[in-house]
């Protein structure tokens, strides 16, 4: 079972990544192709992960889980909410209270019309208006870091969905208080809301206790390597803490890692990056998952009728609330416009909270032997399969939009993209061999260029003069009349080729501790261009600015 | 590591490469010391050597003015830097100095690739000794070559 298991794991990484690949490649979100893939190897599909495996890989997802969240909570630096903390909240209630509204009533209207029952059918409306309203987190940043996105948008999108998981809780605590009423069954309401208080004041405490308490321990950490350790042992005893206590695993790890970038922001925000790294084969077994746990079966006509107006109810819902709730607090049109395109995704807290119902409604018939439990898992399955496809790719859509798209980028990640032959300079001035010394410090004084290549008559590069293999010239001035550039080259080091990728190109002169160097084709020597590490510098951060622009 | 003249000077030059000749022109007359470098055993292709000073040549004599020759090549078959020295019976007319001067006396250098910033300290050093006229007569008076060479060191 051991290796079964292990052996899950690397066909669902292995499988993910050439999900990925192939998606890509077709301009579509990754997270999409990880998902495919656990559809095709899922219960839907091929069954290699069935009904065995999935409970057994549970942990799993839920240190994914707690993974996502945590970085998520990253994000979430308190001087962004000082300046928009008043409108991201806007639209939070707007999204997720738009959904409510719009699902529940489309759903309600269709289970009556089904069911003829009033009760049943505004049981099932609070239920899926409620469910509706979560957004995924996981998936949203799966897209904003995978396309390196950054600004006001990207912000708004990553505070949205980590907040509006709260409000879908209580929704559904409410909802389904007030559904077990309408239906006659057993819900003890003082019991409910001191459950979803314990959950939701519970997971905050617990984050914000592990994030003071990680940031005191990475302050008298001192490798890097410890760090990420004490992390994710944190991570894990969060994840298995909020579990023993029915606490929500995602919410603590979010608390826990808001509480650690605002309370020490200088050595979190390494740290985080690190774990992005650590966590990208867990984050496609995860999304492998997803995918996998998916399970379309047989069902009624009409059901396929409840998914479609669960979809678009929530799809319009969340667009027009993120419109009211951007319109009511004030916020820019950038986020009027196209924060709600960034909201359809529906993940793990939406299963999870059909999960819920279909244990509290399975009492409740809908129609021979079909109960209104079993009609939320089933249509909530359906329809997450269907956002999950559609989520992701709207995501896209509005930072390409918003042009967001590739701003969060680094120095190192702009170096990484470049080759030799784009930052150097392909057009550089030559020397003769036969050219009087005299002449050639009127070349260096006259051209912005550290080095010159030296060619014979036939133009092949014979060897380079630098600023500093003339500093011995400079105080024997005697011989600038007679010494020839020829006389004074230093011969060509071939130590980079024009496709040499940029940051292996800067490691070779570091180590070599020059400063500039010439290229040279192979077959005809001659000089294709002057490489040197200042050019190469400015050139990286001019390309950052570019790609940062303004927020 | 840039050496003072004196140091460069005595690990270039020996006695044995310094010459009182008789050629009739330019052309023997590096011939001449190409061959005598090349018997020193610190050249390992004579032929590369010659190449090497007369490609040089024909960019630009070398004859730098004074009636001085400073014929020089930089290749990877010498071992370490070297240096001959002649000085002729009689002023060479088809030197092609740039002052058109005919040249008498001739240092030949010959280093190694990577020895760019000793090999123009030395041919500085040379040209700063030769401009001295009293060094040049020196020079030109001496009868034996070990008294050019100790004219040179002294020069120094």
């Amino acid at each position: 079972m051991e290796v079964g298991i292990l052996l899950i794991l690397g066909i669902g990484v292995f499988g993910g990544i050439l999900g990925a690949w192939l998606f890509q490649k077709l301009r579509i979100p990754q997270v999409i192709g990880y998902i495919a893939i656990g559809l095709m190897i899922g219960r839907t599909g091929l069954g290699i992960i069935g009904e065995v495996q999935i409970p057994a890989l549970r942990p799993f997802s839920y240190l994914a889980l707690a993974f996502i969240g945590f970085l998520v909570g990253g994000e979430l630096e308190g001087k962004v909410f000082k300046q928009y903390g008043r409108q991201f909240t806007g639209i939070m209630l707007g999204e997720g209270l738009g959904a409510f509204f719009t699902v529940g009533i489309g759903c309600g209207a269709l289970l009556w019309f089904i069911t003829g029952s009033w009760a049943t059918s505004l049981a099932g409306a609070l239920v899926f208006g409620a469910i509706s309203s979560a957004t995924d987190p996981a998936s949203t940043v799966d897209v904003l870091w995978e396309y390196r996105s950054k600004g006001l948008l990207t912000t708004g999108l990553i505070s949205v969905v980590a907040l509006d998981d709260a409000l879908a809780l209580t929704l559904y605590a409410l909802g389904t208080t007030v559904a077990g009423l309408l239906v006659g069954g057993e819900v003890n309401v003082p019991e409910l809301v001191k459950t979803l208080g314990i959950e939701l004041v519970g997971s905050a405490v617990l984050g914000m206790c592990t994030g003071l308490g990680l940031s005191w321990l990475l302050k008298h950490s001192r490798s890097a390597d410890r760090s990420l350790t004490l992390l994710v042992g944190s991570l894990l005893l969060i994840s298995g803490v909020a579990l023993t206590f029915h606490l929500d695993v995602i919410l603590c790890a979010m608390a826990a890692g808001a509480t650690l970038i605002n309370h020490s922001p200088h050595r979190s925000k390494p740290l985080l990056v690190t774990l992005r790294a650590f966590a990208a084969p867990i984050y496609v077994m995860f999304f492998v998952m997803v995918g996998a746990r998916l399970q379309l079966d047989a069902q009624p006509i009409w059901l396929w009728g409840l998914v479609a107006i669960y979809v678009t109810g929530r799809t319009l819902g969340k667009y027009a609330g993120t419109w009211i709730g951007a319109t009511l607090s004030k916020s820019p049109p950038l986020l009027k416009n196209y924060l709600g395109m960034g909201l359809f995704a529906q993940g793990g807290v939406a299963v999870g909270l059909s999960m819920m119902a279909g244990q509290h409604l399975s009492n409740v018939d809908v129609m021979n032997g079909l109960d209104l439990g079993t009609v939320v898992v089933s249509a909530v399955t359906a329809t997450t399969l269907l956002v999950q496809l559609i989520g992701p790719a709207s995501v896209k859509w509005a930072i390409t939009k918003t042009s967001e798209i590739g701003r969060n980028v680094t120095e190192e990640d702009i170096i990484a993209e470049l080759n030799v032959e784009d930052v150097m300079n392909a057009h550089p001035v030559n020397l003769r061999e036969g050219e009087l010394i005299r002449d050639v410090f009127d070349k260096f004084a006259t051209h912005d260029q550290l080095c010159f290549p030296v060619v014979n008559e036939e133009g092949a590069c014979m060897g380079v003069i630098s600023i500093d293999s003339l500093k011995s010239l400079f105080v024997e001035q005697e011989i600038w009349a007679w010494m020839l550039a020829g006389d004074v080259m230093v011969p060509v080091k071939e130590i980079l080729e024009a496709d040499t990728p940029l940051a292996e190109a800067m490691e070779t002169m570091s180590q070599m501790e020059a400063e500039e160097t010439i290229l040279c084709d192979r077959d005809s020597q001659l000089p294709l261009g002057i490489f040197d590490l200042r050019s190469a510098r400015r050139a990286v951060s001019k390309k950052l600015v570019q790609r940062q622009g303004t927020a | 590591m840039v050496e003072s003249g004196t140091q460069l000077l005595d690990a270039a030059l020996s006695p044995q490469r310094v010459f009182l000749t008789k050629e009739s022109s330019k052309e023997d007359l590096l011939k001449f010391l190409i061959t005598k470098m090349g018997h020193c055993g610190e050249v390992d292709d004579v032929k590369a050597l010659n190449a090497a000073i007369f490609s040089r040549e024909s960019l630009m004599s070398t004859g730098i003015g004074l009636g001085i020759g400073v014929p020089h090549a930089r290749i990877s078959s010498v071992r370490r830097m070297i240096m001959a020295v002649a000085v002729n019976d009689h002023p060479l007319e088809d030197y092609e100095s740039i002052d058109n001067q005919p040249v008498q006396i001739v240092f030949m250098v010959a280093g190694r690739p990577d020895q760019q910033s000793n090999y123009v300290r030395l041919l500085a050093v040379l040209s700063h000794v030769v401009k001295q006229e009293s060094n040049r007569k020196d020079l030109l008076s001496a009868t034996t070559s070990e008294e050019i060479y100790e004219r040179i060191r002294k020069a120094l």
